[in-house]
């Protein structure tokens, strides 16, 4: 959420910047609006300012966050600027695609998946299944080790006050699963349990940063069928994700997302594989973010790299909707920045695994790291005879 | 769905009726319903052999004329006799779906072997509890809490695959005829969670997805019996509707399950029955915590089951057994609605029949802790998990964070 003072201090630098992530919000209308309210509030008309009040409300919490400074401004999802690439050889051969080689090792079947819960699902089935608990256990104890608090929830569902911290409601109420007959929603990311983790606190200055790290299944109804091409585990239903979250003050926020992003690309470089991090256009961020950038796995059969996870400052737009504050040194009191990370998303990082560490005898390398987690074993190899399917 | 085979064994009911009323009532299914069905299964072969018999005279008059096709008053007869044959498939068509849908709604019967009017429990086997003082239970796991949590998760899950359980991560959004299957449908349709939108149910149990792995299919005899470990979260209506600090902390239902299922020979029930107790046996001794097992009575026993088997564990806290592990044995009836069959060579395809076993992984750390706890509130872990957690001791001074998993 954006604040009216801020609006009021600049209200066509703030309309130019809503541009460039394609809102179309009318800002002089909804100073309008302010105006408006203000002269009933002094007239005395209690309800009428009530109605108000509460449209400008709504309006308010409609507008995503303004763009950085920083934040390359463009309507075109192709103006992001590389920032550096890491990793092993980048396989330029066209390899089969996961879904060919997690279906042949008997690792994958979205057959089944999709006769059980219908399309763009995923079922991990024996090796792959393993591959996917090891791959959820070692993000864990890699947020750990970088000095995140983990948190694990009962169950992978938020109330509505929850998704609002977050930014998911009221615009994206058609991208989340609703459990009919309650106030629950299944998460999307784990972020909208974290970033209203203390929502009505007020932190001492000194005690931020204050880190949080948590696994959940994440669920999207991914509504539009814009990208319904996409293969595999690209983008399904559900997936599963390690989610980082920093509670910051607004004079390190953007220095913490630096920190944050090397946290999460320290994921990807043990895995061993080839990345880049990108810095996204005003056009591409998420609703409550004003600087993002993008990790991106290279994906050899698709021949192009692919993002598995989004770190983004979202300064003070979840921190006031969530009454998150901080008080300096000083005594001032301000609303707290909050930046979110994936740490990262395993389905795509599986996908990457499988086609990058495919070896000539169509086996698949397990990672060194992840060897522990499955029992050491150091390749997955092709099946023989695989009864069962 | 229109592929659903009946689920109680329509033969069986015919055979003998009565036995079959007895297995049931001790499920609270009442002698009427296996009345009902047992005429409505009565009309409808009255309305078979009658369409047969229509049948056989129609096609006997077509012959004769097609040989004399010059009498007009034989054709009139002829189209009326198809119009009523036509009427009367549609009527057998309407009791046959009747038929259907009063099967769905109908339980598993218990196990021959478990007298029905048993509500006692008997006690199979027991370890010694060490009773000690330990604090309560913990809705949200933090911390070193969360790590060790994923140790139990996965040391339970490895326990299964090396005894040649095959793993696999289901959705946890289960299409309505997937429920069906595995008997959680339609009986108690307005019970679970469900997204109405999307038309998808939240999974109540990991069982209910391996459940239908093999819907529609016949397996090799060979390939019985097959074996599978799973673990998710599941989703109870009890938890949604409730805020947080109100739950029964020692009900299974936050957090995750672990669900293992085999597809086996009718003959082979017995046997597997041991042997998933028996994989249930080691974990927990290797978890060191003290259990027993408990046969189920039949008045407890779930809706598809037609034996159980609880694996209880002691929780000093409470001062009380509490069940963190079920063992279902549901006959062939889940095959039966899923139609899952397997064919030996040139015999007629049978029913497979299947074994599920579910573990508590909440429970499994809230015991851990329970049990374990040392005199200074540190909390001394097993070997098994103690090397996948890399330390032997949690919360003790100068070794981490003091806040173990209590939020």
């Amino acid at each position: 959420m954006i604040a009216i003072e801020r609006i009021l201090a600049n209200p066509s630098e703030i309309e130019r910047r809503l541009r460039f992530r394609g809102d179309d919000t009318d800002i002089a209308s909804l100073l309008q609006l302010r105006r408006e309210l203000e002269d009933i509030e002094k007239g005395g008309d209690a309800s009428r300012a009530t109605i108000l009040a509460k449209q400008l409300q709504a309006a308010l919490e409609r507008l995503p966050a303004v763009p950085h400074e920083t934040t390359p401004l463009s309507t075109k999802k192709t103006d992001f600027k590389i920032v550096r690439e890491y990793g092993g050889p980048r396989l330029e051969k066209v390899t089969p695609s996961h879904v060919d080689i997690g279906g042949r090792l008997g690792m994958l079947d979205l057959r089944k998946a999709t006769r059980l819960s219908g399309n763009k699902f995923a079922a991990y089935i024996g090796w792959g299944a393993r591959l996917e608990r090891a791959l959820i256990t070692y993000m864990l104890r890699m947020a750990a080790n970088a000095g995140y608090s983990l948190i694990a929830p009962p169950l992978p569902w938020a109330g509505s006050s929850q998704l609002f911290t977050a930014g998911v409601l009221p615009k994206f109420a058609d991208q989340v699963y609703k459990i009919t007959g309650s106030d629950l929603f299944l998460v999307p990311t784990a972020e909208v349990l974290l970033s209203s983790l203390h929502n009505g606190a007020l932190f001492d200055e000194q005690t931020l940063p204050q880190k949080y790290a948590a696994y959940t299944p994440c669920f999207r109804r991914e509504a539009g069928a814009a990208r319904a091409t996409e293969p595999g585990l690209i983008r399904i239903h559900q997936f599963n994700k390690v989610e980082l979250v920093v509670f910051t003050t607004p004079q390190k926020s953007y220095d913490d997302l630096e920190i944050l992003v090397t946290d999460a690309e320290r994921v990807l470089r043990g895995l061993g594989l080839h990345y880049r991090v990108i810095l996204l256009p005003s056009c591409d961020l998420a609703q409550q973010a004003t600087k993002a950038y993008d990790l991106q796995v290279w994906l050899p059969s698709i021949n192009d790299y692919y993002e598995v996870s989004t770190c983004s400052n979202c300064e003070d737009y979840q921190a006031r909707r969530g009454g998150v504050r901080v008080r300096g040194t000083d005594g001032r009191v301000e609303y707290a920045h909050t930046l979110n990370g994936s740490g990262v998303a395993t389905s795509r990082l599986f996908a990457a695994i499988l086609e990058n560490n495919l070896d000539a005898e169509g086996g698949v390398g397990v990672p060194e790291i992840l060897r522990s987690y499955m029992g050491g074993v150091e390749r997955i190899p092709p099946i023989i005879h695989h009864p069962g399917g | 769905m229109a592929r659903l085979s009946s689920m109680l064994n329509l033969e069986e009911i015919r055979r003998d009726p009565e036995s079959l009323k007895a297995r049931l009532r001790a499920k609270g299914v009442d002698s009427i319903v296996i009345d009902e069905i047992v005429t409505l299964d009565r009309e409808h072969r009255r309305q078979q052999t009658e369409i047969q018999n229509l049948r056989s005279k129609h096609n006997a008059e077509t012959g004769r004329f097609k040989a004399h096709p010059d009498s007009s008053a034989d054709l009139a007869k002829l189209k009326e006799q198809r119009d009523q044959i036509s009427q009367l498939e549609s009527q057998a068509r309407l009791t046959n779906a009747e038929l259907r849908a009063r099967l769905l709604a109908i339980p598993a019967p218990i196990d021959d072997a478990l007298s029905s009017d048993s509500q006692e429990e008997s006690s199979e086997a027991t370890t010694q509890p060490e009773v000690m003082a330990a604090h309560g239970a913990y809705p949200r796991l933090r911390e070193q809490g969360v790590l060790l949590y994923r140790s139990i998760v996965d040391h339970c899950v490895d326990t299964y695959v090396n005894r040649n359980f095959r793993e696999a991560i289901l959705p946890a959004l289960l299409l309505q005829e997937i429920l069906t299957g595995s008997g959680e449908l339609p009986a108690m349709k307005d019970y679970w969670l469900k997204c109405e939108d999307d038309e998808l149910f939240l999974a109540p149990s990991i069982e209910s997805g391996l459940a239908s792995l093999h819907h529609d299919e016949i397996l090799a005899e060979s390939q019985l019996p097959e074996r599978w470990v799973s673990c998710g979260p599941t989703f109870n209506p009890q938890q949604a509707n409730r805020p947080l600090h109100h739950y029964d902390r020692y009900l299974p239902y936050p957090y995750d399950q672990v669900a293992a299922f085999v597809y086996l020979k009718p003959e082979q029930r017995e046997c597997i029955v041991s042997e998933v107790v028996g994989v249930l046996d080691i974990l927990l001794q290797s978890l060191e915590l003290p259990y027993r097992v408990v046969r189920i009575g039949a008045g407890r026993l779930g809706f598809a089951a037609e034996s159980a088997l609880w694996h209880e564990v002691w929780f000093p806290a409470r001062s009380a057994y509490v069940p963190v592990g079920v063992t279902n044995s549901y006959g062939s009836y889940q095959a039966r609605r899923t139609s899952t069959r397997f064919r030996d060579g040139g015999r007629r395809a049978e029913y497979t029949a299947s074994v599920g076993q579910t573990v508590t992984m909440w429970l499994l750390l809230a015991a851990m802790l329970e049990n374990h706890q040392q005199r200074d509130g540190s909390v001394a872990l097993p070997i098994a998990i103690a090397e996948r957690f890399g330390r032997p001791i949690i919360g003790s001074s100068g070794a981490g964070p003091q806040r173990t998993a209590a939020s």
